[in-house]
């Protein structure tokens, strides 16, 4: 985005999801005890701007607008009104939260100031009521979910937004003919849907009836199946395809002026959550400017022509603008970074020489060389505050066991380094040169090549790629992810397909059935135990993929901007949500 | 003159146009990558079988290659340009509400270039070996070998950053606010034209020295005309045909360089459309944006065919 965010290691709109998925994933550890016993409860009451407790919340611990109060976090104090005006850093359909594909929704931070999840999922890990204030299910097959009362569209008839639009969103917005938007609900969470899933209770009642049992369906709502999804029947049904330029959402904002590759306002809704006092966020809009050069926004920030801006991945402009006098940073965390292989192609089916290319990655470099120093050393595929965060994998850079493992494989091998996507992510040039020059030293060939997608190499090729991911952290973390895992990067490396080794089949057979049991499983420690299973029997037999860094967003804003200390604006992976922020003056 | 230009769209133009839409048609279809991939993403691969026969059949993506170039053609003729794949916008919407912003970056940019580039180039011939001539030759070699990128860059810390008095990206039409589209493009035209200009300056200084060095020139000198009026109308009328043969030319690098202006400045023109098109696999938008690009190529090398008439007398077409 693009955009640093042009992210096409799995092409761009996978690193966009990854960021989306991984904000679900980010409380996924609750999941499985929201669904066995009770989520929400009571319904937040509303406490007004005037919240002392609540600093930059203005609705005390209403989860709607951060768990931070809830925490007992003393934040400062916000001031109702004014305009931001916000750098965004994607030049493509998806830099508008109207437009985007389900999937592609990276811009949490915009697509939340328009719409809001079911349920809500703070830093802390924590899932909170949202639109739901209630959800309950005694099997984890089926939920019944209470809707907030008096919640509106934005449109002109300010229709309801009850159970029957969600059930209509939900069903009706399956249709393919409707991409690229509603994506989602067939190819993720349709799949997970049986027809006639959503049955209509009563106008906030709805229980939903999922084909399985699934212990982490609540965590995947926090971010990734409503965004911008539950949309007002009528409006679309008016509006046919002018809709799509003209969205009305339900969110705190409306969007207005939206100009591709310009940007768009955020204008305050009036009738958020009913139009109840203390609901509404502070500023009465917000302009987004899509300004993709990195240099130009950061520029644009020190003259003061921006008040806030966005970096998909933090990099030597972040570096030099946040030394800026006044200048104030929020790094949150953004995607992991890994090093894929295709482990079912020889000579990676010989575990020694998956093994050795494990050792031959220098995380350090990698940290230092391709993010400037702003990323963080991984050991493992999912971010240490997710569900299932473990340190297993077993490999630090150690060249000289490396050379061993290739001696004792009598192998010098020949791989391929794949500089993956049209246009390749904006730091791939960096990773390739990284990479080959690492693994040359411990012994491999390499010959590197540019693909579009991955799954356009011959499935026989020894690719290696580096790629910011997310779909493989939900591998052994989020059960309801793990088909989406196995569909898309299973096409070429899953060692389920005639003629792989049996050895990989078999230690993929039995992910599978870990992952298959931990689906079904709701006692949360239990499928605890299970994730970390699942991670050792990844990294143990480098199956598919070696975790390097983690990479840093970044939110920086000049000093008349309050709230960025609000925890939620580091929110993992969710871009942080400017709903939080105010202006000083 | 109407006949030859006629016949140049006619046995010239319309030919290109025609095996060009059919070289971009196939090239796009036979490049690796799936559009469907580029609409739906990576949920590709779980999509039902079902819904993408669905979805390759709204975009008439499962006829065969042959019948999709006739609908897209024949649709293309009856002013039909189709549906960006991406964005499902009507393609003429898409590149209708970008042209105009590309039209007023790269025509002010070759205006711009133009006008400044023939009187220095000329001032710098008729001062050969002056510390003027060398101050031209320096600027001239700068402009050529500095990426427009970096000069854009220089200019947003230096008028933007620093002294504050433009604005470091954005786009105002002139037709909304002139004044305030002047301070918006003032960086992004001059950064745009600076390499065409410093072009055109070299072109127009080599081919002044070569025809002030004519028989005709001191011919004119001796038969005592005014200095001015020697180079201007002996001079400069016949130094100008490479110039404006070069002019004509570098259209085309103007336009390719809005790609790389459009997204330094965020100026929403067709530039940033086109490498978006391109890399999002939207088919429906790249084949006429590749056409509105050769049509403008061609329409520039026949502006300058043109003009070598009224230039020069000897020329007949």
């Amino acid at each position: 985005m693009a955009d640093n965010d042009t992210n096409r290691g799995w092409n761009r709109r996978f690193a966009r999801r990854s960021m989306l998925r991984g904000a679900a994933f980010a409380s996924a550890g609750l999941a499985g005890a929201a669904l066995l016993g009770c989520g929400g409860g009571k319904a937040p009451e509303p406490a007004g701007n005037r919240a002392a407790v609540t600093g930059a919340t203005p609705s005390g611990v209403d989860p709607a607008l951060g768990a931070a109060a809830g925490a007992g976090k003393k934040i400062a104090k916000g001031r109702p009104g004014g305009t931001l005006r916000m750098g965004w850093y994607i030049d493509d359909v998806a830099a508008m939260s109207h437009m985007a594909n389900g999937g592609a929704v990276t811009p949490q931070s915009h697509v939340s100031a328009h719409s809001d999840s079911v349920v809500y999922g703070s830093a802390d890990g924590k899932i909170s009521p949202m639109l739901w204030t209630q959800w309950e299910s005694s099997d984890g097959q089926h939920i019944v979910a209470k809707l907030r009362p008096n919640l509106k569209f934005q449109d002109e008839w300010n229709s309801p937004l009850d159970a029957a639009a969600v059930k209509w969103s939900f069903e009706t917005l399956r249709d393919p003919k409707l991409a690229p938007r509603f994506t989602t609900y067939r190819g993720l969470y349709g799949s997970m849907f049986a027809p006639g899933g959503v049955e209509v209770v009563d106008p906030l009642t709805m229980k939903i009836n999922l084909r399985q049992v699934d212990a982490g369906f609540i965590s995947n709502l926090v971010a990734g199946l409503p965004n911008g999804q539950i949309l007002s029947q009528k409006h679309v049904e008016t509006y046919k395809d002018k809709e799509f330029s003209n969205p009305r959402f339900h969110g705190p904002y409306t969007v207005e002026n939206a100009k591709p590759a310009v940007g768009f306002t955020s204008k305050k809704f009036a009738g958020y959550w009913g139009g109840n006092e203390g609901y509404e966020s502070y500023l009465d809009a917000i302009e987004w400017k899509i300004i993709i050069q990195s240099e130009t926004r950061a520029a644009a920030l020190r003259a003061k022509e921006l008040d806030a801006a966005f970096w998909r991945e933090a990099d030597s402009v972040v570096g030099d603008t946040m030394k800026e006098k006044g200048m104030q940073t929020v790094l949150y965390d953004s995607s992991p970074h890994a090093l894929n292989l295709n482990h079912v192609a020889p000579p990676f089916t010989d575990l020694r020489v998956r093994q050795a290319l494990a050792y031959s990655i220098d995380r350090a470099k990698v940290r230092e060389v391709a993010y400037g120093g702003f990323g963080e050393e991984m050991k493992a595929l999912v971010l240490p505050f997710s569900f299932g965060y473990k340190d297993s994998d077993p490999y630090q850079y150690n060249p000289a066991e490396a050379k061993k493992l290739l001696a004792a494989a009598n192998i010098k091998p020949k791989v391929t380094y794949a500089i993956v996507g049209a246009p390749p992510p904006a730091l791939a040039n960096k990773w390739a040169a990284l990479y080959g020059e690492m693994m040359k030293a411990t012994g491999f060939e390499v010959e590197v090549k540019n693909t579009p997608n991955i799954d356009d190499l011959p499935r026989e090729t020894p690719w290696v790629s580096g790629t910011t991911i997310g779909q493989r952290f939900d591998a052994y973390g989020s059960w309801t992810l793990r088909a989406t895992y196995e569909g898309e990067i299973g096409q070429k490396t899953r060692a389920n397909q005639p003629g792989d080794p049996p050895e990989l089949r078999k230690i993929q057979d039995d992910i599978d059935a870990l992952v298959r049991k931990g689906r079904g499983t709701l006692d949360t420690k239990q499928r605890e135990s299970i994730a970390f299973e699942i991670a050792d029997m990844y990294h143990k037999n480098v199956m598919g993929n070696i975790p390097v860094t983690r990479t840093r967003g970044t939110l920086m804003a000049r000093e008349n901007v309050g709230g960025m200390d609000h925890p939620d604006m580091g929110f993992p992976l969710g871009s942080g949500r400017p709903r939080f922020l105010w202006m000083k003056a | 003159m109407l006949p030859f230009i006629l016949r140049r769209l006619l046995v010239e133009t319309v030919p290109l146009l025609f095996f060009l839409s059919i070289f971009v048609f196939v090239v796009l279809r036979v490049l690796p990558g799936d559009p469907l991939r580029a609409i739906i993403g990576d949920e590709i691969t779980t999509l039902p079988a079902a819904d993408r026969l669905v979805l390759m059949h709204d975009l008439g993506l499962d006829k065969s290659l042959f019948l999709q170039y006739v609908d897209w053609a024949g649709n293309l003729l009856t002013g039909d340009w189709g549906r960006s794949f991406v964005s499902s916008k009507p393609v003429s919407e898409a590149i209708g509400e970008r042209v105009p912003v590309t039209l007023q970056l790269s025509s002010l940019a070759w205006i711009l270039s133009v006008s400044l580039a023939i009187p220095i180039g000329v001032f710098s011939a008729l001062r050969r070996n002056t510390w003027a001539d060398a101050a031209v030759n320096v600027f001239a070699l700068m402009g050529v070998a500095t990426p427009n990128f970096l000069f854009g860059m220089l200019l947003i810390l230096v008028f933007a950053v620093s002294l504050g008095i433009l604005p470091t990206n954005g786009f105002v039409s002139f037709a909304e606010d002139p004044v305030q589209a002047v301070r918006y493009l003032a960086m992004p035209v001059l950064a745009l034209a600076t390499g065409t200009m410093a072009s055109l300056v070299r072109q127009t200084r080599s081919a002044m020295l070569e025809v002030m060095n004519e028989d005709y020139i001191r011919t004119a000198h001796s038969k005592g005309l005014a200095p001015r009026h020697v180079v201007i109308r002996h001079a400069l009328k016949n130094a100008l045909l490479p110039v404006v043969t070069v002019a004509g030319l570098q259209v085309g690098n103007l336009l390719s360089g809005t790609v790389i202006i459009e997204t330094m400045f965020s100026i929403p023109g067709m530039g940033r459309l086109t490498v978006n098109a391109i890399y999002g696999q939207d088919y429906a938008l790249v084949q006429i944006l590749v056409l509105i690009l050769a049509v403008a190529h061609v329409l520039a090398n026949l502006a300058a065919d043109v003009l070598y008439v009224r230039l020069d007398p000897r020329i007949h077409y």
